[in-house]
């Protein structure tokens, strides 16, 4: 049924491209008239539908307006000044490009010039002078806009020549949209530019190293008008088509506070490197190198600040990273019908934090008695990490190689001291204890995956498989760590409960991971072709196969205090070996049921089974007998659910689903057979050889609006996840008389969930004034059983814990033309957790956070960035504490140099000095308050110099 | 001697008048436009009643009677009748679900409506009030068909989508005595080098304009075929300049087996080619024909008249509305083509969003005939399309 589509096509372009009939104009603040003409090539007799219409000032040069002519081939400007001599010039593709000169008689103001005729020809003018092209055209399906017409500061980037462009809209997001529609993708020269993110294109380019900006649909199915993208291409003036750019800062500050950084990038036709590095004391993080590229454009980044010090963060922390990355391109093609490309990235970084916290946590433990333990830690550590990514793409018509290999490289190492004070209802001490820890922790991981993807083109007359894809990873992980621990534990009531450990730990763990996926479908055209019975159906099938080897070898050894030497731990010291075998085939059939009427709408109900099973073998294998275990399971995990879409055209798209699904999740090692350490005196863990893997009934629900308005977009959706768990993992919990805690895994019916979150996106563009507002809300419901046996009558009660969370975000950026940008965010977030069974409690907790950022650019130098966020924590029920502090950032931007390429940086952060480290948290049975270290208020001025460079000259 | 001479000319005139072979050499970018005024005479426009029971998609097929309008809307699993003044009629369904109409004729000496279909195993007719008469067996796999007066039936069959081991000969066209009488086959192709690869967005039959023939022509070829009952009478071949070219012998040769669709649907440079002629009819002198290409801009080259006189060439996209055209476009993109020729006039349709569209966007005073004046004013843009009844003039 494939004859009909073609038109939908035509008409969905249509309907994106008819928007740019508005063109906006260039206002001069003189202008009173208009100029009305048509435009023909009298040879051929016909009348040009979009041809360029220019009109300048004829003394400079100066753009007043421009506009491309109708389905009539007329074409009307207004706001142009009357009593000037301006300067009027048509082109069209393929034409001789013809201008002319003319003045608007005051007395006369809507003048009409009449015909303009153009002849096939080179374009060139009449006087064979290459002319300025148009500042916009038609060329085929691709709209182009001459950068050369448009004039702006000699400083402008891409980012402010994309602002001026008719239809094209920036928003404060980061997203950017062509006539309501968001683009896929935005390439430089046909193709990404260092990964692919916008900004670093677009605020990074200059204007003047730009020939072009093209926009175009690409359509990827001729036959479904959704499946289509739009994508800006950003074209390079052919001298500049090489170059490089970076940011070079150092910063120091109060409170010995620094920052230093250098990012360089260098870009070729086939080419990119860009090499990156960092240093900071102020809890600036980055984890790879796409966020240092991001946040350290020529441009700078305004009021949404991503990479920032972050002041929640823990600790004082002191941070040095690095890294590069590099891509080519095989082939000079790169598009999606064919690419071959090879991108590596590789990211270092080390990180020093230390960290002083203390806390108080309550725990019920009985209707009338709760143990109060106070906490205080000193944590030292240490983590580097390194990475390296590769990833090599080769695309040519049907068939797609993907080749993804990573490395990773960490190191971390841990010094920690704490105390421990546990006591009971009544205030007396129970149990205390003293550690001091200290651990290295080395570990590489390597995983490469490869995909081989077929797509074939189908008619409804092709009788074969053209759809395939198989993909197998492999991650192979090996992690070594080498720990101290010594404990000092005191118990009051039972002074022969007292104990010291002094051990080391020597622990090595290697695992092999594997996975083998295939997806072959879809089998009904080959099967019942022409087929009127079996028209709609769906038949896929997949596999998935997966096969985990881990390995731990542990020598434990506690120090002997009469021959003072380390004797090893016979229970703790273990040799294990742990496979698991896990193979699902499914087979997926399916209906769709079509409901159309042409050029109106298409509605689609699309109804799907899963006929999925599960064969999940599970092996363990250790020098204690007792760990050992070696258990099959085979599961029938069907999954069955309903799509629904309508989509009108030009109007808007609702999507509808409904999705059930069965599942299994199977106990851990630990869980099963764990090995008690008793020297984790307040948390023990034991395993349960007899538990069953736990089964999941989980229904899900979703719908999504979007609206297909030009300029104004809007979207909302919903979601709904629920379901409930058989034989889920629960705790079962010991306290004894010291306070300490051992855990039991047992398999308990009575766990349900729900989580509903909605969001809302409304835009509005009027003028210079551009609003975003976006609303994101949650809740999560939670019942979980556990058991609670407590040694005040040593008998185990069944105890439920209620979870309920919501959180709610507003948020509102409005930005006014290149002047203002100011974001609002409220943030709301409810904890409540209340238990019934063995005893009845509730906590509750609402944090609230209000954030105002606002930027103002007073002059193309100068700039201010201010922002204030208040926060606020309040607790009920048991324990009640409340908490509130702002937290106000500011600082100020110079611009030096001619080429506005020096940036000096005051920034104030914390200026009100209230920021503060608060724990507040709660789970199923106890609440934990305290403060930690963190950073506080300081003052630093940064130097920049962005060094840039584009083309030869 | 005298007399030999003469036979051979008898005879040789009556081999040419028995079959015409007439080259048309084509260059689609350097075609002649004009206004509404210049090219059209006579033009109407009529909108099709919408309501509840008469509301379809779109004009897949139209045929014309002194009465009626008969539209089929494959999509909308019906044929709908109204009458010449755009009044609703009634309408033929198929029942809906996964039963569908694909094609249908009018056998205009018995005043039926004949439809093919993919669940009755038949033919099935019925008379010019939308009631059921019977139904018709015919041969296998029909793609479509002709009623010429006689009893006469030309069927063009459906070709398969796979291929056969060996050489053999299959034939797209056939002859019926009656609906289930095959008595002739034309135009052969070789099963090994042919098959079904290409995705038809119209119907190869339509109308000629002259009395008793029809046109025929297939994709990824450049001729149509005129016919009458006694065979072909003409055979139009286009010839169009190597950038709007197929590859020479694409329909036929052996080389593109299985490769014709992604060549000629998915394969990016190869927009700019034509990769069928479709709805080729004469208007007496002119040719009428779609050539179908994926360039989907509103300005591409589409809908084309060719004088046959004159040799002149005139694109329909190049054609500006004005005021007897109330500045719509005729025949200007895919979405208004040459649906019909009946009675010395041409019927072509507009979706109502096009024309809402256009109306919105003009910035002049139009005096709108009555007819438009009241779809304007009660209608909306999702209702039935409108037809355009015009002539072309002559000369052109």
């Amino acid at each position: 049924m494939n004859f009909c589509i073609k038109k939908h096509a035509g008409i969905f372009i249509v309907t994106l491209f008819s928007g740019l009939s508005l063109f906006s104009q260039v206002k001069d603040t003189t202008a009173v008239g208009s100029v009305k003409g048509s435009v023909k090539d009298t040879a051929l007799n016909y009348f040009l539908q979009s041809a360029s219409v220019t009109i300048n000032r004829a003394s400079d040069g100066t753009l007043i307006a421009y506009s491309m002519t109708n389905g009539l081939g007329e074409f009307s400007l207004k706001g142009i000044p009357t009593g000037l001599l301006l300067k009027i010039s048509v082109s069209y593709v393929g034409y001789r490009t013809v201008s002319q000169s003319f003045r608007i008689p005051a007395d006369n103001p809507c003048f009409n010039i009449g015909r303009i005729d153009l002849v096939k020809g080179t374009e060139h003018s009449e006087d064979s002078v290459i002319v300025t092209p148009p500042p916009v055209r038609m060329k085929g399906d691709t709209l182009e806009f001459s950068a050369a017409a448009f004039s702006l500061d000699k400083n402008a980037v891409a980012e402010d020549l994309l602002k001026k462009l008719p239809g094209v809209i920036l928003w404060g997001d980061g997203t950017i949209t062509v006539n309501g529609k968001q683009i896929s993708k935005l390439l430089v020269d046909g193709k990404p530019f260092f990964g692919g993110d916008t900004k670093v294109a677009t605020q990074n380019i200059p204007k003047s190293s730009i020939d072009k900006i093209q926009v175009y649909q690409e359509q990827l199915n001729i036959f479904d008008p959704l499946d289509s993208t739009s994508t800006i291409n950003i074209k390079l003036r052919k001298n500049k088509q090489s170059g490089y750019f970076g940011a070079l800062s150092a910063g120091g500050g109060t409170d010995g506070r620094y920052e230093l950084g250098a990012n360089n990038s260098l870009f070729s036709p086939r080419s990119q490197y860009a090499l990156v590095g960092q240093g900071n004391n102020i809890n600036k993080t980055a984890g790879d190198v796409g966020t240092l590229l991001r946040n350290n454009t020529y441009k700078g980044v305004g009021v949404r600040v991503e990479y920032q010090p972050d002041f929640s963060l823990q600790g004082r922390n002191q941070s040095s990273s690095g890294g590069f990355l590099y891509s080519h391109d095989f082939s000079p093609v790169y598009n999606d019908y064919e690419k071959n490309q090879l991108l590596v990235n590789s990211f270092i970084n080390h990180n020093d934090n230390i960290t002083i916290k203390n806390t108080q946590t309550v725990s019920y433990i009985g209707s009338q008695s709760a143990l109060t333990q106070d906490n205080s830690d000193n944590l030292k550590s240490t983590i580097e990490t390194r990475n390296l990514n590769g990833r090599y793409v080769k695309h040519k018509g049907e068939n797609t190689l993907t080749l993804n290999g990573a490395y990773n490289d960490k190191k971390n190492s841990i010094q920690d001291s704490g105390r421990n004070e546990v006591r009971g209802s009544g205030g007396a001490l129970i149990s205390g204890d003293l550690e001091h820890d200290s651990s290295v922790n080395r570990s590489h991981a390597f995983d490469f995956k490869s995909s081989f993807d077929h797509n074939g083109f189908s008619t409804a007359n092709t009788h074969k498989l053209t759809t395939w894809d198989i993909t197998h990873s492999i991650s192979i992980r090996s992690g070594k760590k080498d720990s101290a621990v010594q404990t000092d534990f005191t118990s009051v009531p039972d002074p022969l409960l007292n104990r010291s450990y002094d051990r080391r730990y020597d622990n090595d763990a290697r695992t092999v991971n594997q996975t083998l996926s295939m997806r072959l479908g879809d089998f009904s055209s080959w099967l019942f072709s022409g087929n009127r019975r079996f028209a709609g159906f769906h038949i896929q099938l997949k596999n998935d196969l997966s096969y985990n080897i881990a390995n731990q070898d542990n020598a434990i050894r506690d120090r002997d205090p009469l021959s003072k030497t380390y004797v090893i731990n016979t229970y703790l010291t273990t040799n294990s070996r742990y496979t698991v075998l896990n193979e699902v085939p499914d087979l997926r059939l399916g209906k769709t049921f079509f409901n159309v009427l042409a050029n109106r709408y298409q509605k689609e109900l699309s109804l799907y089974a899963d006929a999925r099973a599960q064969l999940y073998n599970e092996r363990n294998a250790s020098t204690h007998k007792f760990q050992e275990f070696d258990n099959t399971y085979r599961q029938w995990i069907p999954s069955a659910g309903v799509e629904y879409t309508n989509f009108r055209y030009g109007e808007l798209l609702d999507k509808y689903n409904l999705n059930f699904d069965l599942s299994y999740d199977y106990p851990t090692v630990d869980q099963r057979a764990a090995l008690i350490d008793s020297s984790n005196i307040y948390s023990l863990r034991g395993g349960n050889l007899l538990l069953m893997p736990m089964k999941k009934y989980e229904l899900s629900a979703k719908f999504r609006h979007d609206s297909y308005r030009l300029k104004n977009t809007f979207a909302y959706g919903a979601g709904l996840l629920g379901g409930i768990r058989d034989h889920y993992f629960a705790d079962s919990a010991i306290i004894d008389q010291s306070g300490r805690y051992t855990y039991y895994t047992v398999n308990l019916n009575g766990n349900k969930y729900l989580t509903m979150n909605l969001f809302l996106n409304k835009a509005f563009v009027s003028n210079s004034h551009q609003v975003q507002i976006s609303l994101i809300s949650v809740a999560q419901l939670s019942r979980t059983p556990g058991y609670l046996q407590n040694a005040v009558d040593n008998k185990a009660r069944l105890n439920t814990t209620d979870l309920f969370l919501n959180s709610d975000t507003l948020s509102v950026y409005y930005t006014l033309g290149d002047i203002f940008s100011a974001n609002l965010i409220q943030s709301i977030s409810y904890f409540r957790s209340r238990q019934k069974g063995l005893y009845s409690s509730v906590f509750a907790n609402t944090q609230s956070i209000s954030r105002l950022g606002i930027g103002v650019n007073f002059t193309k130098k100068f700039s201010l960035y201010s922002n204030v966020s208040y926060n606020s924590s309040v607790t009920s029920g048991s324990g009640a504490a409340s908490y509130r502090f702002t937290l106000w950032n500011a600082s100020a931007l110079y611009r030096f140099l001619p080429a506005n390429n020096l940036e000096l940086k005051v920034s104030a952060l914390d200026l009100l000095n209230q920021n503060k480290g608060v724990i507040n948290y709660g789970n199923n049975l106890s609440y934990t308050h305290g403060t930690v270290n963190l950073l506080h208020q300081y003052f630093m001025m940064t130097l920049t110099y962005y060094p840039r460079k584009f083309g030869k000259k | 001697m005298r007399y030999f001479i003469l036979l051979f000319l008898i005879l040789l005139s009556h081999s040419l008048w028995s079959q015409k072979f007439i080259t048309l050499r084509l260059d689609p970018d350097n075609s002649r436009g004009g206004t509404a005024s210049q090219v059209f005479d006579s033009i109407r426009f009529i909108p099709l009643e919408t309501t509840k029971e008469s509301l379809f998609g779109a004009i897949d097929q139209m045929e014309v009677t002194d009465s009626l309008f008969v539209i089929l809307d494959i999509r909308g699993h019906s044929i709908l009748l109204f009458d010449r003044s755009g009044k609703f009629y009634t309408r033929i369904t198929t029942g809906g679900g996964e039963k569908y109409f694909y094609y249908f004729s009018i056998d205009r000496s018995k005043n039926e409506i004949v439809a093919t279909n993919n669940y009755a195993n038949g033919l099935l007719v019925y008379d010019l009030r939308g009631r059921f008469l019977r139904k018709e067996k015919c041969p296998d796999n029909i793609a479509s068909f002709y009623h010429f007066s006689g009893n006469s039936v030309l069927y063009n069959l459906r070709r398969k989508g796979t291929y056969e081991s060996s050489d053999h000969i299959l034939y797209d066209l056939c002859y019926s005595h009656g609906y289930d009488s095959v008595v002739k086959n034309l135009k052969p192709y070789n099963a090994r080098n042919e098959a079904n690869e290409y995705n038809i967005s119209s119907n190869p039959f339509n109308f000629s304009g002259e009395a008793g023939s029809c046109m025929f022509s297939m994709p990824f070829e450049y001729s149509i075929y005129q016919l009458a009952d006694t065979g072909v009478i003409c055979k139009y071949q286009f010839v169009f300049p190597l950038l709007h070219s197929l590859p020479l012998n694409f329909a036929t040769d052996g080389a593109y087996r299985s490769l014709r669709g992604k060549f000629a649907y998915n394969t990016p440079g190869n927009e700019s080619m034509i990769t069928a002629l479709e709805r080729g009819c004469r208007f007496g002198d002119y040719m009428l024909f779609s050539a179908i290409s994926r360039q989907s801009t509103f300005s591409a080259d589409f809908n084309m008249a060719y004088n046959l006189h004159t040799s002149s060439l005139i694109s329909f996209s190049r054609v500006t509305g004005d005021s007897s055209s109330s500045y719509f476009p005729i025949l200007s993109t895919q979405l208004e083509r040459v649906d019909a020729i009946y009675d010395g006039k041409i019927f072509s349709s507009s979706p109502g969003f096009r024309l809402f569209a256009i109306k919105n966007s003009l910035d002049k005073k139009v005096e709108y005939p009555e007819s438009l004046q009241k779809y304007f004013t009660n209608g909306k843009k999702t209702d039935n399309a409108v037809i355009v009844q015009f002539k072309l003039k002559p000369g052109l």
